[in-house]
Formats: C-alpha cells, sequence, structure tokens
C-alpha cells in the first residue's frame, strides 16, 4: 500500500512538473510569436523620436535603425543636426556611443538615455523580448492575454515586466517593474498600421512614468522593411560607416 | 576682406545645408548619392585672468603693460562633407578660424576616401583622425591620437595623413563576439620641399580588437620608422555592473624620446618605461555621471625636473634680451606644451544632464589634479540649449597652485569661457 502511494505521488508531482514545462513552453512560445509580430528578426527602420518636457517643450531625433537575430542593434541619427552622425551599437547587453567628433565608441549603459526622454537605451535599442526575459506565468484579460516576465539575468534594464497583447498576439501595453516591485514606466503601443512585406503592428509607443511627472516620450516608425546584415555590420569598427547601409 | 570671405564661407554653407533640411523626405528614404555638408559655427568670448608673476606670462608678453584682464573673440567654423556611395566615400572635415582681418587660420582637419572591400574589410586614404584608447581625459596607449586637452577632450583635432586597412570579424560564440584587425602606415611627417619625405621614416601602427567575455580588449604597437623607438599597449573596457564601467591602458616605451632641462639647457633623453591608466564611469540613479581616472607617465617630468623647467623660464625673463626670451618661448611650446606634462595625474569629472527639472541645462564640473606637485585645474562647464541646434556654453576654468607647480605656473589665473554654437 505505501508503495502504491508512493508511486502515487511520484507520477502526481512528475505530472505537475511536466504540466508547468508544457505550459512554460506555450507562454514562450507566445512571447515569441509577439516578439516576431513586432518586427521582422532582420530589418531597417526609421524612426522618429519626440520627448516632451512638463513645461510644454518638444525635442525630436530621427533615428536610422538595422537589427539582426535576437539581440544585435544598431542606430544612426539623422537628425537634429547637432546629433547628426552619432551612432549607437547593441550586443547583448554591451552598447556603445560613438560621437563622430571623439572619433572611437564609448560603453554606455542600458538605464542612461541617449536622447534624454523617458526612453531609456534599452527601450530605443529593443531587442526581442524573448532574448531578455522568461515568462513567469500567464492570464487571460478582456482583449487577450497577460504575461509576466521576468529578467534572466541582472544586466536587464528592468527586472520585471507585465505584458498585455491581443489574442493575435500584439503587444497593446507593458509595465517595467524594478526588482523593488516599484512601477518604473508604462509603454503603450498604439495605431496599428501596416508596413508592408506582412508587418502589421503599433507605428506608435508612448511611455510616461511615475518617476517623471509631466513627462512623456514618444517613438513614431515611419518604415519597417525586413533585410538582411553580415554580422559585421554590428562590431564597433563599423560604428562610423553605418550611414553607408542608407545607400 | 578676409572677415567678408570667412562670412561668405560660413552663409553658403548654412544656406546649402538650409536647403537640404527642408525636404524631410530623407528620412524614410534611402539617402541619395550626393555631397552632404554639415558642421557648426561657434561664437566664443574668453575672459583671462592674468597671472603677472608668471614665468610664462613674462615671457609671452615681454615688456608689454597689459591690464590685467585680457579677452579673445574668436569666430570658428567646422564644415564637414561626405560624399558616400554603398562602396565609396569621399569626406572632409575643415576649421577656420577668425581673430582679426590680420588672423584668419584654415585648417584640413580630415580628407580621405573610404572604401569597402572583400569579406569586412575597408581601406582608407588620406588625412584622418584617430582616436585609440579607453580613457576619458588621457590615453597612454593613444599612438596615433592627437594631443587631446583634457578641458576639453571630446574636441575636434586634425589627423595625420595614413592608409588605413581594417579587417573585422563576428563569431557566434560566447567567449567571443568580435575580432577587428587595424593597420596604418604614416608617411613621415618630415617633408623635404613640401613635398618629398624618405620611405624608411614611415612609421606603422597596428591594433588587435577583441570582445571577449563582454570585454572590450585592445592590444596596440607602434613602430616609428628608421628608429629604435617603439609602443606596445594594451587597453580594455567593462561594464562591471550595468551602472558601473571600469577601463584601463598599459603602454610599454622603447627608447621613447623624452626632454628636460639640465645646465640651463634643453636636455634630450631617450627612455624606456611605462605609462598607464585605470578609470571607471559610473551612473548614479539621478542621471549623475562620474567619471574618475588615475593617469601615470615614466616619461613626465618629476617635480625637480618641472622646477629647472620653471627656473630655466625665469632666468630667459631676467636675462631681458630679445633673443633669449624668444628662444625659451619657442622652446616652451615646442617641448612643454600640454596640460600634462608632469607624472601623475587624478581626472575627476561629474555630469548632470537636465539638473534639477532644467531640460535645456546640463551641468558638469571638472578637476584635473596634478599629484606631483598639487596643483590642479577646475573646470564648471554649463551648457544651455535654448532652441534645436542652438548651444550656449558657460565655462569657468580656475588653475591652482604653488608659484612653481605647473597648473599655478600657467599664464593665467582661470578663464570664463562663453561660446554660442550653431549646429547645421
Amino acid at each position: 500500500m505505501k508503495t502504491v502511494l508512493q508511486i502515487s505521488l511520484l507520477l502526481f508531482w512528475m505530472t505537475m512538473a511536466g504540466a508547468t514545462a508544457l505550459f512554460a513552453q506555450t507562454d514562450n512560445d507566445r512571447l515569441k510569436r509577439i516578439d516576431a509580430k513586432l518586427m521582422p528578426e532582420s530589418y531597417e527602420s526609421y524612426r522618429r523620436l519626440i520627448d516632451e518636457y512638463p513645461d510644454g517643450k518638444k525635442k525630436e531625433f530621427t533615428i536610422f535603425s538595422v537589427k539582426k537575430g535576437l539581440d544585435k542593434v544598431a542606430m544612426l541619427f539623422l537628425a537634429p543636426a547637432s546629433e547628426k552622425g552619432r551612432t549607437t551599437l547593441r550586443l547583448g547587453e554591451n552598447m556603445w556611443l560613438y560621437i563622430p567628433n571623439v572619433g572611437r565608441p564609448i560603453r554606455i549603459t542600458s538605464l542612461q538615455s541617449v536622447t534624454g526622454g523617458v526612453f531609456n537605451n534599452s527601450d530605443i535599442m529593443q531587442v526581442d523580448y524573448s532574448a531578455e526575459y522568461n515568462v513567469l506565468g500567464s492570464e487571460n484579460s478582456e482583449s487577450g492575454y497577460i504575461l509576466e516576465l521576468k529578467a534572466k539575468d541582472k544586466t536587464v534594464a528592468y527586472d520585471k515586466l507585465k505584458m498585455w497583447a491581443s489574442q493575435d498576439d500584439i503587444v497593446i501595453k507593458i509595465e517595467c517593474y524594478a526588482a523593488s516591485g516599484m512601477l518604473i514606466k508604462t509603454l503603450d503601443f498604439k495605431e496599428p498600421k501596416d508596413f508592408g512585406n506582412g508587418i502589421l503592428r503599433p507605428s506608435v509607443i508612448e511611455t510616461y512614468s511615475p518617476l517623471y511627472k509631466g513627462y512623456r516620450s514618444s517613438m513614431i516608425f515611419l518604415q519597417i522593411k525586413p533585410r538582411e546584415f553580415k554580422d559585421e555590420v554590428f562590431t564597433i569598427n563599423y560604428m562610423s560607416r553605418i550611414e553607408t547601409l542608407r545607400k | 576682406m578676409k572677415m567678408l570671405g570667412f562670412l561668405l564661407l560660413v552663409l553658403t554653407s548654412t544656406i546649402a545645408h538650409a536647403k537640404d533640411d527642408s525636404c524631410d523626405i530623407f528620412s524614410v528614404e534611402p539617402a541619395n548619392e550626393k555631397l552632404e555638408l554639415s558642421g557648426s559655427f561657434d561664437v566664443d568670448y574668453s575672459i583671462y585672468w592674468s597671472r603677472k608673476e608668471s614665468p610664462l606670462y613674462q615671457l609671452q608678453y615681454h615688456n608689454q603693460d597689459l591690464s590685467d584682464i585680457l579677452t579673445s573673440y574668436p569666430l570658428e567654423f567646422y564644415l564637414d562633407g561626405n560624399y558616400q556611395t554603398k562602396d565609396i566615400g569621399v569626406h572632409f572635415k575643415t576649421y577656420s578660424e577668425y581673430t582679426t582681418d590680420n588672423q584668419v587660420d584654415f585648417s584640413l582637419f580630415e580628407l580621405y576616401g573610404s572604401l569597402n572591400l572583400f569579406d569586412s574589410s575597408f581601406l582608407l586614404l588620406g588625412k584622418k583622425m584617430y582616436n585609440w584608447g579607453k580613457g576619458y581625459a588621457f590615453n597612454p596607449v593613444g599612438y596615433v591620437n592627437p594631443k587631446k586637452d583634457p578641458e576639453n577632450p571630446e574636441l575636434a583635432h586634425a589627423g595625420v595623413v595614413s592608409m588605413n586597412f581594417e579587417y573585422s570579424k563576428s563569431f557566434q560564440v560566447s567567449w567571443i563576439q568580435n575580432f577587428a584587425f587595424d593597420l596604418i602606415v604614416l608617411p613621415s611627417e618630415n617633408v623635404l620641399n613640401n613635398m618629398l619625405s624618405e620611405i624608411e621614416n614611415t612609421d606603422l601602427a597596428a591594433k588587435l580588437y577583441f570582445l571577449l567575455w563582454d570585454t572590450d580588449v585592445d592590444l596596440m604597437s607602434y613602430y616609428y620608422g628608421n628608429t629604435s623607438t617603439a609602443n606596445i599597449g594594451v587597453d580594455f573596457s567593462r561594464n562591471i555592473i550595468p551602472s558601473v564601467e571600469i577601463h584601463g591602458e598599459l603602454s610599454f616605451f622603447i627608447n621613447q624620446p623624452r626632454y628636460i632641462i639640465s645646465g640651463g639647457a634643453l636636455k634630450p633623453q631617450n627612455i624606456e618605461g611605462t605609462s598607464y591608466l585605470l578609470g571607471l564611469r559610473w551612473l548614479n540613479p539621478w542621471n549623475i555621471t562620474t567619471i574618475l581616472e588615475y593617469y601615470h607617465n615614466d616619461a613626465g617630468l618629476t617635480v625637480t625636473e618641472y622646477g629647472d623647467y620653471s627656473t630655466f623660464l625665469s632666468d630667459a625673463v631676467d636675462s631681458n634680451i630679445s633673443s633669449t626670451i624668444s628662444d625659451a618661448l619657442n622652446l616652451s611650446k615646442t617641448y612643454f606644451s600640454g596640460s600634462a606634462l608632469m607624472q601623475d595625474y587624478l581626472y575627476l569629472k561629474i555630469s548632470w544632464p537636465e539638473p534639477f527639472n532644467l531640460v535645456d541645462f546640463a551641468a558638469s564640473a571638472f578637476i584635473i589634479y596634478n599629484i606631483n606637485d598639487s596643483s590642479l585645474s577646475i573646470g564648471i562647464p554649463l551648457e544651455y540649449q535654448p532652441i534645436t541646434n542652438l548651444e550656449i556654453l558657460f565655462q569657468p576654468i580656475f588653475l591652482i597652485g604653488n608659484n612653481g607647480a605647473e597648473f599655478g605656473s600657467k599664464q593665467y589665473l582661470g578663464k570664463m569661457e562663453i561660446q554660442a554654437s550653431y549646429y547645421f
């Protein structure tokens, strides 16, 4: 009798572990589908960043970006003139900034912002969410589902994310939390747009933060196009030559 | 007339660019293959508080009874041009400075052509500014760098005529992500008849770059043609936690020329030694960035040697002989210029963009501390950006130290620089 009980318990826990792994797998697959809907794996894009300040002032930046794979992003500032020619590179959690006058890349962090405003560097050089986060759990919402994400390690900008997505795996809203549980910022994904090549996704990301009352930043996608790149485009030696990719 | 020419250059460049910018389509279409101009126009106004007891001041303004406060108001114009196709590019950067009608300087900082070669390799020919090393204020391994001003390390400088071949390779393994090789060939700067130089005086510089375990590592070497002088060095940079980056440079030099004053005359030496730098950059939760660096250079002057140099300048002043004064001034400019003549320095810079939610402001402060003689330079740059592309800089700098110490013997007690820069 005791043996039967032990076997039953073992089977029960094995089933539980299997089910947990299965659901986690399903949720992680959902996250990968969200990533795929947001951006092709390899692409070029043009964006406008608008930072709005409490006194009503605005700062605008026009940016050309390229991405390859899960975690390689490079970016070139096209406007304003005072920023033109600056480039940034992200390889996983490594980030660099190249200023033409300085003539060499310097390391920057995901926590700071090359533009100022509410978006930090990890928001501006966003890599696939599945590259940085594991899914802890999920629940259904009115319009789709909510994923609870946990950073894979401490180098990731936010410790936890709460992500709202529609039934067809298009992200609607993300809340970003520190390890202490404090809400750092909210990202609203708005205005779905057909960018061609099967890319239908929100064209505007707005962000605001309880830490920066009265500040608001927007990222407007003007163009997204799938494109293949050599790995060597994503090296610090190439940072001064990203402009050549626009030709 | 020269002022008119200077203004014409500024106006034509900015108007040409304004026409380009009126068309916003550039932002979403591939850039056309055309010459693109950009740059900045700077209006400077600087006030200097003279240190009249300084030997350097007395040499510079010998027998001139000047006011205690001097001013300068140069106009500066940087013009960059880029013509880029998919694989070939031509780039130039010029610097023009107008001081008076009799003093208009034009410098070609950069002019080079570039070519994307096969398999992630790249060739560059012409005059180019390089910047090796990871240090912010000092670069012991900056063998090909222009002389850096620690008071303004981000200022553009003239490059060197060179041929640069570069090869990059990425890897899909966890411990090494990138590798790059740089070879720079530098013809001799000693040109005969403004045209020819001797091939054996060609210098060679090489650098290997690795991104290893999320750490930037460079190994570099510089060989001076037709001499036994050589440098070899290593640098690194790594984020130990997201908010803290550490960096370092170590350079060994062999047969490095060094100049001291001995017996009242210039004495060249060749030495072997090391130079190194250790630094960190820390971003705190209030978005304040702190850079701290320690720099050592065996080739720098000791306190005694700097004292000998100061005595040499004082003796030249005391001689009251024009030719001696002129020679001493020339020797000072040729062999003892720069703002880090001695062996050990600490550099600290604290930067705070948008302090107290003042959106258009950026405040910073820096200290360059000479450990050997306890003199220091303190600067407090304050930037204000009232509209897009217009920056106004207020920068007071104070030079503090005993008479005879490095910063205490400069011509000026301090200065206040006000600079308006318009970018186009």
